[in-house]
């Protein structure tokens, strides 16, 4: 960004708290002024703590889970406001963050949204390129994809609004869930059906011939199911390792024994255990007990 | 390098429906379920409402222009360099309008005959307001209006919820969906509220929860139905996506998707059912109203008398390039609301649907070089055969800066209130008098709840 002074009006301003810009100051001072006082004022370190918290562990996290994480933004601990280090360390190590009991607390946990779910998948599962470049293609398309890709968000406003909260249950309960506000029927669909190809293909089906068009196939990225499929001839540790990649070892009995089941009616020699392999992956993907983070 | 990105139709997919306001303890969160059965007044006819939102702020000032004499003059000075020339303009000669004489875009050619024939009517300046204001009121800073005025997300919510004043969960297509869906689709398996463009304030009810659907129609989740190998698949993948759950979150979860795996094969059989339909433009909006016109073509398969839809525009948000950009956006619109009706006269119901515009808000008169920056009042459009058309409605404002309706940079103070726009919507569609105000809870601080467009 740069200052063109010809565009800046001179005249005094008077913004929040009192905050007088006076005449005749130059627009980069002035916007140091302006850029100060929002740092300063008191809401920021509750407002980028709540939306953290938030994005990074529960969507409705307690008012004092809240104040403690502020706390860490407002003072370090040596006397430093805006310590990012201090503000993440205070979300991930707070005790309602690490209490292993809001594995079962109903109302604990957030969406992962399309994105992160993507992700977490790829990187699981160690995907790479030939190239060493990562295309990705249309992840936005609700119908034929995820409904969400990086930098590609409809309009400033983000992918959905923190207050969100989908009609039913969850308003009645006073709970907040904004990625719900990009869950619908669509996008159930549209993600259920990319996933199984993703998990299917090893994410390399835009290698077929149809997509030629977005680019040279050594830019396209593969995910690796080696390590898994040495296991496919034992479903119980297939799943012990999925569970460890993808659920953090939090799949319940249920769960399992659904995706047990599947696994062991799948033959193990398809494609060298390759499909036991995809078949585990996809469910695990589409399961709500990974979809919601605990 | 190569662009990562392959653009086209990304905008046509990204249907995400802005300023869901919904914060917790609506204050009205009463059972309305209770007023919708009071209010059940069987009607053998159909009816359709259509919302068009116009995301970004609809430039009103280029949409239609007094295009006359001095008129037209305070407009291009206002304007400079983004005001339309006389030429681009069409005119329009409205019944019973005395104003100075009206031109419209021609970007929306496709809208004029329909205008003529009385299918189509102007509401001018209407906008989200508390209560009626003057700009005495404003200029003294003592009038009651819309928090954030002239902020999109602010505003998209204000219009959507019908309640500027007040934090609402719902919208007002929601309430209304709550009102009616008993009484006239009683046994229908889809909501009576159905969008194209992702979730929505406006269709959120109490009761009502919207239907999403694509422009593809209903879609399906291939693996549900096991073909070939994914027969080992087939049945735990239903069961892990809809059995009932102890979170929160993972039971909302399960709820979508038992609503996506449940209607999607009844819709796709109505839709089948349906006759091809003329062609449509291929824009994102064309697409969305043609998915539109064949789920009212499929309207008795689906069980459904009453039926309410949810469709979306953008790059209405013209701070930069407002000439090129806005009159591409509105050639849209045009068009495609041109193909909309005509496809209701081959469905034979179009004296039954009702096709309105929306938007966040205007946007001001003074133009700032390469565009126009946000406003409040806007003129809007209702299409349909029901209309009483080709007349203007509400109260044209002055054209002009420091105009009776200015306040400030030609940003319109509006003079017809979203509440009355709505309540003669509700009113057409069936809502009873006596629970207009259960739509719209504001509605008796202003005038009128009819103002006369259907009638």
């Amino acid at each position: 960004m740069q200052m063109y002074a010809d565009h800046h009006s001179t005249s005094e301003k008077r913004i929040l708290r009192g905050v007088v810009i006076p005449a005749n100051t130059s627009g980069t001072e002035s916007l140091k002024i302006a850029l100060d006082t929002l740092y300063n004022h008191p809401n920021v370190g509750p407002f980028i703590g709540s939306q953290l918290i938030k994005r990074l562990v529960t969507s409705n996290p307690s008012p004092a889970y809240i104040k403690r994480v502020t706390q860490a933004f407002n003072d370090n601990g040596a006397g430093v406001r805006g310590d990012m280090k201090a503000v993440i360390r205070a979300i991930l190590l707070d005790p309602e963050a690490r209490d292993a009991a809001k594995i079962t607390d109903p109302l604990w946990g957030k969406l992962r949204e399309p994105l992160l779910r993507y992700a977490n998948f790829l990187r699981a599962f160690n995907a790479s390129s030939i190239s060493g470049a990562y295309r990705i293609h249309e992840l936005e398309n609700t119908l034929t994809s995820i409904g969400q890709n990086p930098l590609r968000a409809p309009s400033v406003f983000n992918w959905f609004r923190p207050d969100y909260s989908p009609p039913g249950d969850l308003v009645t309960r006073g709970l907040v869930a904004p990625e719900f506000q990009i869950t619908h029927e669509t996008t159930t669909t549209g993600y259920a059906n990319f996933m199984a190809n993703a998990a299917e293909q090893q994410n390399t089906w835009f290698r077929d011939h149809e997509y030629a068009k977005w680019g040279p196939v050594t830019e396209h990225l593969a995910v690796d199911y080696s390590a898994e499929m040495a296991l496919s001839n034992d479903p119980n540790a297939l799943l012990d390792r999925l569970n460890l990649l993808l659920m953090s070892g939090q799949m319940s009995a249920s769960t399992r024994k659904a995706i047990l089941d599947a696994v062991s009616a799948t033959p193990a020699d398809a494609n060298q255990g390759q499909l036991r392999v995809a078949f585990a992956v996809y469910l695990i993907m589409i399961s709500p007990e990974f979809i919601v983070q605990k | 390098m190569a662009n990562i990105h392959h653009h086209v139709g990304r905008r046509d997919f990204l249907k995400r429906a802005s300023a869901a306001t919904a914060l917790a303890g609506t204050p009205f969160a009463a059972n309305l379920l209770a007023l919708g059965a009071a209010s059940a007044q069987p009607v053998s006819g159909y009816k359709a409402l259509v919302c068009i939102f116009l995301n970004g702020g609809n430039d009103q000032s280029n949409t239609v222009v007094p295009m006359t004499g001095s008129a037209f003059d305070a407009y291009a000075r206002a304007r400079q360099s983004v005001a339309l020339p006389a030429s681009q303009l069409i005119s329009l000669s409205p019944q019973g309008y005395n104003g100075p004489a009206l031109g419209l875009n021609a970007s929306l050619s496709s809208l004029k005959p329909l205008f003529d024939q009385g299918k189509v009517a102007l509401l001018s300046n209407v906008g989200t307001l508390v209560t009626p204001i003057t700009l005495a009121q404003w200029n003294a800073g003592t009038a009651r209006v819309p928090a954030q005025l002239f902020s999109h997300s602010d505003q998209q919510g204000a219009w959507q919820t019908g309640i500027p004043d007040r934090v609402s969960a719902s919208g007002w297509l929601g309430r209304i969906g709550d009102l009616t869906a008993g009484a006239f689709n009683p046994g229908s398996h889809v909501s009576i509220a159905i969008s194209t463009a992702g979730n929505n304030v406006m269709q959120t009810g109490n009761s009502t929860i919207q239907y999403q659907i694509t422009t593809a129609g209903a879609v399906r989740i291939n693996a549900v139905y096991g073909p070939d190998r994914w027969s080992y698949v087939a049945a735990p993948l239903r069961r892990l996506m809809t059995e009932p759950r102890t979170n929160v979150l993972e039971a909302e979860l399960t709820k979508v998707a038992g609503r996506a795996i449940g209607t999607e094969s009844e819709v796709s059989t109505a839709l089948a059912s349906v006759s091809p339909l003329a062609s449509f433009p291929d824009t994102s909006l064309g697409r969305q109203l043609q998915i539109v016109a064949r789920m009212i073509g499929a309207r008795n398969a689906l069980s459904q008398k009453r039926q309410i839809f949810f469709v979306e525009a953008r790059g209405y948000d013209t701070h930069d390039g407002l000439i090129p950009d806005h009159n591409n956006v509105l050639k849209q619109l045009g068009d495609a609301m041109a193909a909309f009706y005509q496809a209701t006269v081959t469905l034979g119901v179009a004296q039954d649907v009702t096709a309105f515009t929306a938007s966040d808000f205007g946007r001001g008169l003074q133009g700032n070089g390469r565009g126009s920056d946000h406003g409040w009042g806007g003129h809007h459009f209702i299409m349909g055969g029901g209309v009483l058309g080709n007349r203007v409605y509400g109260s044209f404002p002055t054209v002009a800066l420091k105009g009776p309706e200015d306040v400030g940079q030609g940003r319109l103070m509006p003079t017809t209130s979203v509440d009355e726009y709505a309540a003669t919507l509700a009113r057409w569609f069936g809502v009873a008098d006596t629970d207009l105000t259960t739509v719209l809870p504001n509605l008796g601080r202003f005038p009128t709840r009819n103002l006369g467009f259907l009638g």
